[in-house]
């Protein structure tokens, strides 16, 4: 491998000289065509990476029952069908439910360690922090797995508390994260400045530090919500009875290709973009970049 | 003094405790469980706590967990490769092509996470079905009479699923790692000659290295962990993979040791492929010191002729 690294750098020096003139326009004009080839693939690959978003999106307005060309026109019909399926509508439920509670539930947990992790020096403490992003890093099949072993070691009835315990144990480490690198860019002497003025730490924090990490936490709940929202490969390992919506999607699938499917994923790409456009905006006013 | 000290110490436990508290019960107890858990065995569907390595020499016998461990192995390794094929040019393109919206265009690459992972899995499916909008598409205009049947639940599938899933964590470092990559190195390059491909293979590609490795390790062991996408747009069992085996075990045959001790072997998978590029960056990085001192002279000409 370092022989392929190194052979270059010899050669750089001692190159060619410059070209004349004339030779160089000629050598412009080819030059543009990889340059248009390079346009060509990199709209190509855009297109691999929304087509099946597109497919969902165009069938979920397609009037015929089957998913093939040509189109047999426009209709809404589908997503009637699927806001009046009971087992779809339910399982939208759970998820907002699941989803709402496993973000609040992080936060509060995350975000005073993100504070403790900026501040505070102790033995372990990468250790500790890479620790704490395990369980969003590796495959949902090991996380899912090690957490089902607890419940069942302890002979827990899976239900979506269950599920919300995963989904909080996943979103965690992420707000921690988010919360250390939030406060590294936060200039400490506002802090010592409410300090002089009489504040104690907790007025400190509440009056001073949080109303300035408003839109990172914002844009970590919207994460957050995300991520749960879309959770499937942890979830499944741990769910009882009651399903959120992708495992209600995922078992309707098995057995039929319904539009109705189509129609809720639309739903669900159009609620990820809203709050996709909510974070980029509030993000956009701090002149931060997203992550 | 002491006294404050003693406080501040507190006010840290406080902060950490809770989530300290969590990381223990949720994170550190179920994977040392799982781990033991693989020790254990079933008997009349009933977990047994004696402890045995029936289910490791299970593992190493049968040719069944194998090739699950294999095949997951490829797949993670082809969607790697595509992952990082496809993210060096859109890297390359936003950052030496695009002058504006440069936001937009990276914006774009990380929204396609936001799609939704089963949404993604299930539109290749509504694509490449018999009945999909390519296939009849392909029929109605007349190229194929017949279906082309190695679209949908082909290894074909796995990997081109698995790659479009993988695609933005792979795009992330290498961008990164290519915006600190200065223009005027390969202008430079270019006037003493290089051509394109040239300046990209032996200017571009070296000083990206670790990111490429980086972004790769994200793809493999994304592709390598999935078992929803094999089981969804991925042949009936020919190429189940070690994923699959796990979550069968858990929750269709009940075997849980089993596939506890298939999780441990996936745990340790992903640790050796971590610890990997760890490795290969310590062997690499004379070679790339050596390129950033020679570079670093080209970046002041440039300068100067400027």
């Amino acid at each position: 491998m370092s022989t392929t690294i190194e052979s270059p750098a010899p050669a750089r020096p001692a190159g060619p000289a410059r070209p004349s003139g004339a030779r160089r326009a000629a050598l412009a004009l080819r030059g543009r065509l990889p340059g248009l080839a390079l346009d060509g693939t990199v709209a190509l690959i855009y297109l691999f990476l929304y087509l099946p978003a597109i497919v969902i999106a165009v069938y979920a307005f397609s009037a015929g029952r089957t998913m093939s060309w040509p189109i047999d026109g426009l209709t809404l019909s589908w997503f009637e069908t699927a806001y009046s399926d009971d087992g779809l509508m339910e399982g939208l439920r759970n998820t907002l439910k699941v989803a709402s509670i496993s973000t609040v539930a992080a936060l509060l947990l995350g975000v005073p360690a993100g504070f403790a992790l900026d501040r505070f020096d102790f033995p372990g403490k990468a250790l500790f922090q890479r620790m704490l992003m395990a369980p969003f890093l590796v495959p949902g099949v090991v996380s899912g797995m090690a957490l089902l072993s607890l419940f069942l070691e302890l002979d827990v009835r899976l239900s979506l508390t269950t599920v919300v315990i995963t989904h909080t144990t996943m979103l965690l480490g992420v707000f921690v994260i988010l919360t250390v690198v939030t406060l590294q860019r936060w200039d400490r002497s506002y802090e010592q400045a409410a300090m002089d003025l009489g504040a104690n730490e907790l007025r400190t924090f509440w009056f001073v530090v949080l109303p300035n990490m408003k839109s990172a936490l914002i844009g970590a709940a919207l994460l957050g919500l995300t991520v749960s929202l879309d959770e499937i490969t942890r979830t499944f390992f741990v769910t009882g009875t009651d399903n959120t919506l992708p495992m209600v999607v995922m078992s309707r699938l098995r057995t039929e290709l319904s539009p109705a499917i189509n129609a809720i994923g639309t739903t669900i790409i159009g609620i990820s973009l809203l709050g996709l456009l909510i974070w980029s905006l509030l993000f956009r006013k701090r002149g931060a970049t997203p992550l | 003094m002491s006294l404050i000290r003693r406080h501040r110490w507190l006010q840290g436990a406080i902060l950490l405790g809770p989530a300290a508290a969590w990381a223990l019960a949720f994170i550190v107890v179920p994977t040392v469980l799982a781990v033991c858990m693989s020790f254990w065995k079933m008997r009349d569907f009933r977990l047994v706590k004696e402890w045995n390595l029936d289910n490791y020499s299970t593992f190493l016998e049968g040719d069944i967990y194998w090739r699950g461990l294999l095949n997951a192995l490829q797949n993670g390794a082809m969607a790697a490769a595509l992952a990082v094929a496809l993210s060096l040019p859109l890297a390359h393109f936003i950052r030496f092509r695009v002058r504006r919206h440069k936001t937009l265009f990276i914006g774009a690459v990380v929204v396609a996470l936001w799609l939704g992972y089963l949404l993604r899995v299930f539109g290749w499916r509504v694509l490449f079905g018999a009945n999909g909008v390519l296939n009849t598409f392909l029929m109605d205009v007349g190229i194929t009479q017949e279906p082309l049947s190695f679209l949908i639940f082909s290894r074909f599938a796995i990997v081109l699923t698995q790659t479009q899933l993988a695609m933005p964590f792979a795009f992330i470092p290498i961008y990164a790692a290519l915006e600190r990559v200065q223009p005027s190195l390969l202008q430079a390059a270019g006037d003493l000659g290089a051509r394109r491909w040239r300046q990209f293979v032996s200017v571009e590609l070296p000083l990206i290295a670790p990111a490429l490795v980086i972004g790769a390790t994200f793809a493999f062991i994304l592709a390598f962990g999935d078992y929803f996408a094999t089981s969804f747009v991925g042949p009936p069992s020919a190429t189940q993979t070690i994923g699959n085996q796990v979550a069968d075990n858990f929750r269709a045959t009940i075997n849980w040791p089993m596939g506890a001790a298939l999780g441990t072997i996936m745990m340790l998978a992903i640790l050796l492929v971590l610890t990997l590029p760890a490795l290969a960056t310590r062997l690499w990085r004379p070679a790339g010191r050596r390129r950033r001192d020679a570079a670093a002279p080209d970046t002041t000409d440039e300068g100067a002729l400027a």
